[in-house]
């Protein structure tokens, strides 16, 4: 089963549980059943692009620099660009 | 000076992400829940804002996605015809 198969079978289903909710045939409190519930899929999608936003954030804010690893790169790109220039290929 | 400025992007995103998670969170699923006169209440709006803005929000970031995407097609599709003709 592929990763898809896997992500649209538990959206599936986790669909058709909602829907099931929703049209009254799941013993929900008359609060969840009016308010909660239907509001459930918005949820689920804020949560979603919160825990993206939160991922990325944090990940920038811990991302270490190597200064040194930069240096050793940029040289080797310089390097690389010469040596193709010698070469004839054309390279700004 | 990069390094800064990637910091502070990325503090940005975490701290927008974590409250607007909070707050909905508490919103739909704890608000109703609460009776009408609890102080807590001023600091939400009705319950209908809370379906009604995403639903917009979805909205209009999906017709300006596919409006944009159309509006290549259409510009490169213009240049190659120019250029057959």
């Amino acid at each position: 089963m592929t990763r898809a198969q896997q992500v649209a079978t538990t959206l599936a289903i986790a669909g058709g549980i909602w829907f099931l909710g929703l049209i009254g045939l799941l013993p929900l409190s008359e609060t969840v059943k009016s308010e909660v519930w239907p509001a459930l899929p918005l949820v689920a999608l804020v949560s979603l692009g919160a825990y993206a936003f939160i991922n990325i954030g944090y990940n920038l804010l811990v991302f270490r620099e190597c200064p040194e690893a930069y240096q050793e790169l940029m040289q080797e790109i310089q390097e690389a660009k010469d040596d193709l220039r010698t070469k004839n290929v054309d390279i700004a | 000076m990069t390094q800064i400025h990637d910091k502070a992007v990325g503090a940005a995103l975490l701290g927008i992400g974590s409250l607007v998670f909070t707050y909905y969170s508490i919103w739909t699923l704890i608000i109703p829940f609460v009776d009408e006169d609890h102080p807590a209440r001023v600091l939400f709006p009705p319950q209908w804002y809370a379906i009604a803005l995403p639903v917009f929000l979805l909205i209009v970031g999906v017709t300006s996605i596919f409006g944009f995407l159309s509006f290549i097609m259409l510009k490169s599709a213009k240049k190659a015809a120019k250029k057959a003709t």
